[in-house]
């Protein structure tokens, strides 16, 4: 299953870069894309705002096959995201999150990727795909500073193992 | 030496959807668009080879064979000795739930206008006497129509519009590069000048207008406009219940992969079976996305292969990854 979660967030912050290379975020004096994985940052602030964070959620068979490597899985996933907006706040939080609204909508589509093994220093193919559906965009949540929302979905994929 | 990963789970497709890709049938010379799965198996689904026209995403795909299979029976007892095949033939359903010029007139099934922006006189069911077409000058292309300069002033960027030649009786089949209707000869009809726009399919937006030209949005379906073509804008589609004539196409259906091999059904002909009609995809109630319902009988084509005759052809190709058993 990692690797099936690690070309999801691969993919997702490959697509961001293309979408918006401004979103970024700093972790510890690092600039990187503006997405991060919650179960990954445990030094960092959980969700930090102007960036998306993926929360992996319930993980399940979805088909039954004898064989592990042909049964077809699934693993929820959490977007969570949220803006103080470009002027702290003043006016502009709406379109500031309609804009990430956006740009997840962008980086989920097409909705399939080449599974990888990033395990290694060159991410190896390993035969199959992953595929999700369209995120579902919850209500948005207001904070006296901050606006925000999450994003669910369900990514599909084989396990890593020999067929 | 190399080495490849091999898996079961890829012999399984896994995908969502269907999509539709059709193309002209040459009806004078009964030539189908011809599929060559060699050459177009993995054809970027958002941009189809040429010929064929991207009709987008299709629900309730289904096929249904009619082909009978017939036992020749031998002995007191009648039992099979062999069986044969006979009355070859097939229908194939789907729904489109794009509309536009081509989805209607394949839905439709027999002649479909194009409402041609009239001048408010001459009322008629499928579009009274339209204004004045305008010429289209030499060095046009599928997607450039060259108008001279006091024509371009009736036309606006978002304009739809139609490109074909004036009708001057001719009889057969009438439209630049695809036969949209067929005239019989000595049929007493008086047609408008207009008739071969009011049909044709080279149909399309103007997506800017320039100091000499429009420029279209998409190809003309027919290519090139044919010399002496002339323009007209267009305010819609109109397809009629009833009529002699039959739409005949080939189509393409597409069952994209999300996982595993990618499955291809090929049709060389297919002609309109039932009447037109409008189906419902409830997108959240009671909002619903209307859809154009079309079923089409398979004509056959003769495999120069064998030269067997058949109505689809199915491909299939595996994931690179797949077993081959």
């Amino acid at each position: 299953m990692q690797a099936a979660k690690d070309t999801f967030f691969m993919t997702m912050c490959g697509r961001l870069q293309a979408v918006n290379p401004e979103r970024t975020v700093v972790i510890a004096g690092e600039t990187r894309p503006g997405l991060l994985v919650a179960e990954n940052e445990a030094a960092v602030c959980s969700q930090p705002p102007e960036a998306f964070c993926i929360e992996w959620g319930t993980a399940q068979p979805v088909t039954v096959s004898p064989l592990v490597a042909s049964t077809l899985m699934s693993v929820d996933v959490t977007f969570r995201y949220r803006t103080c907006g470009a002027n702290t706040g003043d006016c502009d939080r709406g379109r500031s999150l309609t804009e990430m609204d956006a740009e997840l909508m962008g980086i989920c589509t097409p909705q399939q990727a080449a599974k990888l093994d990033y395990s290694q220093a060159t991410p190896a193919g390993l035969g199959s795909k992953i595929f999700w559906k369209a995120p579902q965009l919850s209500p948005v949540t207001q904070t006296a500073a901050m606006l925000g929302r999450s994003a669910t979905t369900t990514v599909y994929f084989y396990p890593e193992c020999e067929a | 030496m190399s080495t490849a990963t091999i898996l079961q789970s890829q012999m399984q497709p896994v995908g969502r959807g269907v999509r539709a890709y059709f193309a002209a049938v040459d009806r004078v010379g009964v030539q189908p668009a011809i599929f060559d799965p060699a050459q177009e198996c993995e054809f970027d689904l958002d941009a189809p080879p040429s010929p064929w026209i991207d009709l987008g995403w299709v629900d309730n795909f289904a096929r249904t064979s009619a082909t009978t299979v017939n036992a020749v029976r031998t002995g007191e007892n009648g039992g099979t000795a062999s069986q044969y095949r006979a009355a070859l033939d097939a229908k194939v359903s789907c729904e489109f739930q794009n509309w536009g010029k081509l989805q209607m007139a394949l839905a439709g099934g027999s002649v479909h206008y194009n409402v041609l922006a009239g001048d408010g006189t001459s009322p008629g069911p499928s579009g009274g006497r339209a204004k004045l077409a305008v010429s289209v000058l030499s060095g046009s292309t599928a997607t450039q129509l060259n108008l001279a300069a006091g024509d371009l002033a009736n036309f606006s960027a978002g304009d739809l519009v139609a490109v074909d030649v004036n009708y001057q009786n001719e009889t057969g089949y009438i439209g630049t590069g695809i036969a949209a209707v067929y005239v019989p000869a000595n049929d007493g009809i008086v047609r408008d000048m207009d008739y071969t726009r009011r049909v044709t399919f080279n149909v399309g937006r103007v997506q800017q207008v320039t100091s000499t030209a429009l420029v279209l949005a998409e190809a003309l379906p027919g290519g090139v406009p044919a010399v002496n073509a002339a323009v007209q804008k267009v305010a819609g589609f109109v397809d009629r219940e009833g009529g002699r004539f039959f739409q005949e196409w080939s189509a393409v259906f597409v069952m994209p992969e999300d996982s595993g091999g990618r499955i291809i059904f090929y049709y060389p002909r297919l002609q309109v079976v039932e009447g037109a009609a409008e189906g419902e995809k409830t997108i959240s109630a009671p909002i619903v996305g209307r859809t154009l319902k079309a079923s089409f009988r398979a004509m056959p084509l003769v495999d120069l292969l064998d030269g067997e005759q058949a109505v689809c052809w199915r491909s299939y190709f595996p994931a690179v990854t797949g077993c081959a058993f």
